[in-house]
């Protein structure tokens, strides 16, 4: 019970303006027995913690799940998160008038307190934008999206669907701690709206042996962004084209509101009740002509990029 | 007397209940109807006369047996398991001209059959036989140009074209990433590509051993492979950060694998294994 606390309380420590919570990720974390040598071992489990909070530990008996194996040697394996950079990440987006395209101009930094450079990050995209242009996205095959595969990565904003990756990548030429990277460019005829953005650091899970199925089990929530990455909320295509205002108005206010279960810091926004009740006159046939006056109120970067957003969608700009 | 299948339509549904009616038929090697590993199947068995109609009262006798050598199970032992039918013997004590036993199917995959003696109220016996497969319906991962298919011949698995199949999604996975490794790393060539899974998948038996060896035992339903990491020709270079191997791991995972990591780091048998999750 003193170490779940105590962990908690780390955790809060932690948290930046904007943070999201993750609950599960953290009650299982909070779950694991530490790993103090094999004497902790207890049967079942495999996956412990250690005094760094980014360092796991894999151990398992070698005849797990064939108990009649004679060769029962034990494996111990350590792994680290690939989430040791500090991100953050801008997006202007843009419509020139007339055009139904919308331009998503990223910027990615790496704050100068990152133990590691960034080297991939994700923004997850509706499977049927399959129109999104992503020749801009960074130099030649720095970007690529994830066409041919269902739609299976999921959002962190409650409510909102999986979709497949758009992904930035370059191992040779990373985004170093105090760096940062611009012109990261897609466009897409898809209307803006809250997505899922996940950076990695190089490093990974790497085993010793062969693991058995059960380990490898316990090990999957491992392998998830929100678990072993660093995650934060952007804007990005999001809504087909086909979505009449009203209906944009009354979805991108949803997943506001979902937001806010995530990102607490929302919770605590001026901007977002105004933004909120503009949206839902806007769903409601309200005339959605003048941008309301949110001049001095924005808290997060977010908060300013959404209201951009929303100026591109309903002409506002 | 006949034998036919009145339903196969649900034949990879788990517990499906599967008809068939007993009429003469020589044992003959096939993989249709195809049982997945592992699983108790419900069948109801009909015995039939030369009319067509159900033999009322009639007893049941199963004897299941496998074919040696099939789906790339090059090897044999005194401990080479397969399906039972459970129970082995039974009375259509009700008259209804039928009865419903469980086909227990083995965790390898390979041609079975199950030999059945179906005998009437004045003790006539009828001799019938039912060949089936026990496994997955997988797809051969040939080359494409992109990969050199490697370790076929190293666990009694015939060659190559033994151990490269795999699950729809899992062979576009695997596909895919390596594509976009060899997109960002020009100077790789062909990528060795090492195990997936056997022609009907089931259990991937690398050490000769038929019971639930750990190892490999991901490769068992088609929706793994490995990626060569050891130093060896077309592997993807290794050295003290593994950076590459790292990147085309996380290939695998953009490309939805659900579990991707390093194995046997350090050692002669380091690969990259990528998993999806069907």
């Amino acid at each position: 019970m003193r170490m779940l606390v105590m962990f908690l309380v780390v955790n809060s420590w932690l948290m930046g303006a904007g943070d999201l919570i993750f609950p599960e990720r953290d009650h299982l974390i909070a779950s694991l027995p530490v790993w103090k040598g094999e004497s902790s071992y207890r049967g079942g489990v495999y996956i412990y913690r250690t005094a760094d909070p980014d360092e796991f530990v894999i151990a398992w008996p070698a005849n797990t799940g064939i108990p009649s194996n004679p060769d029962s040697h034990f494996v111990v394996d350590h792994f680290r998160l690939q989430n040791e950079s500090i991100p953050s990440i801008s997006v202007e987006v843009s419509r020139r008038s007339g055009d139904h395209f919308y331009t998503y101009s990223y910027r990615v930094a790496n704050g100068a307190g990152a133990r590691a450079p960034i080297w991939h990050w994700t923004l997850i995209d509706p499977p049927e934008d399959t129109g999104v242009d992503i020749s801009n996205f960074g130099l030649e095959h720095e970007g690529f999206r994830v066409n041919g595969m269902p739609a299976g990565e999921k959002q962190v904003i409650p409510g909102v669907p999986p979709g497949v990756y758009i992904v930035w990548a370059n191992a040779k030429k990373s985004i170093r701690p105090g760096t940062e990277r611009t012109g990261l460019i897609i466009s897409s005829d898809f209307l803006p709206g809250l997505t899922t953005a996940s950076f990695a650091t190089l490093s990974g899970i790497e085993t010793s042996e062969e693991l058995p199925i059960p380990v490898s089990d316990q090990l999957l929530p491992f392998q998830q962004p929100e678990f072993a990455e660093q995650v934060r909320i952007t804007i990005g295509p999001r809504f087909p084209a086909s979505t009449s205002r009203s209906q944009w108005t009354a979805d991108f206010a949803r997943d506001i509101r979902s937001l806010g279960i995530v990102m607490p810091d929302l919770r605590q926004s001026k901007f977002i009740p105004q933004l909120l009740a503009f949206l839902d006159a806007c769903s409601k046939g309200a005339p959605c002509r003048a941008s309301p006056d949110f001049k001095g109120t924005t808290v997060l970067p977010l908060e300013s990029e959404i209201r951009s957003a929303i100026e591109a969608v309903l002409g506002l700009q | 007397m006949r034998k036919e299948q009145k339903s196969t339509m649900r034949r990879y549904i788990a517990l499906v209940t599967f008809a068939v009616c007993l009429c003469p038929l020589l044992r003959s090697q096939s993989y249709y109807p195809l049982f997945q590993p592992n699983i108790s199947y419900p069948i109801t068995w009909t015995c039939e006369d030369e009319n067509n109609n159900p033999v009322p009262y009639a007893t049941y006798y199963f004897d299941n047996y496998a074919w040696d050598y099939t789906n790339g199970h090059f090897h044999d032992s005194a401990a080479h398991p397969w399906s039972s039918s459970s129970p082995q013997n039974a009375w259509d004590q009700n008259g209804t001209g039928s009865v419903t036993v469980n086909l227990n199917t083995t965790i390898i995959g390979q041609a079975e059959g199950v030999d059945v003696t179906c005998y009437d109220v004045y003790g006539n016996p009828i001799p019938l036989s039912f060949n089936f497969g026990v496994g997955y319906p997988l797809n051969y991962n040939d080359d494409h140009g992109i990969w050199v298919l490697v370790g076929g011949n190293t666990t009694n698995h015939g060659d190559n074209s033994y151990d490269h199949w795999m699950t729809t999604n899992a062979a576009y996975g695997i596909y895919y990433a390596t594509q976009e490794y060899q997109t960002n790393h020009p100077e790789q060539g062909l990528v060795a590509a090492n195990d997936q899974g056997l022609p009907f998948g089931g259990k991937f038996d690398i050490n000769d051993r038929w019971d639930k060896d750990t190892q490999h035992v991901s490769h068992d339903w088609g929706t793994a492979a490995d990626i060569r990491g050891n130093g060896g020709a077309n592997g993807i270079p290794r050295d003290n950060s593994n950076a590459d191997q790292e990147e085309f791991r996380r290939y695998c995972q953009d490309f939805q694998a659900v579990d991707t990591r390093i194995e046997f780091v350090g050692t002669p048998n380091q690969h990259i294994h990528c998993r999806w999750g069907f």
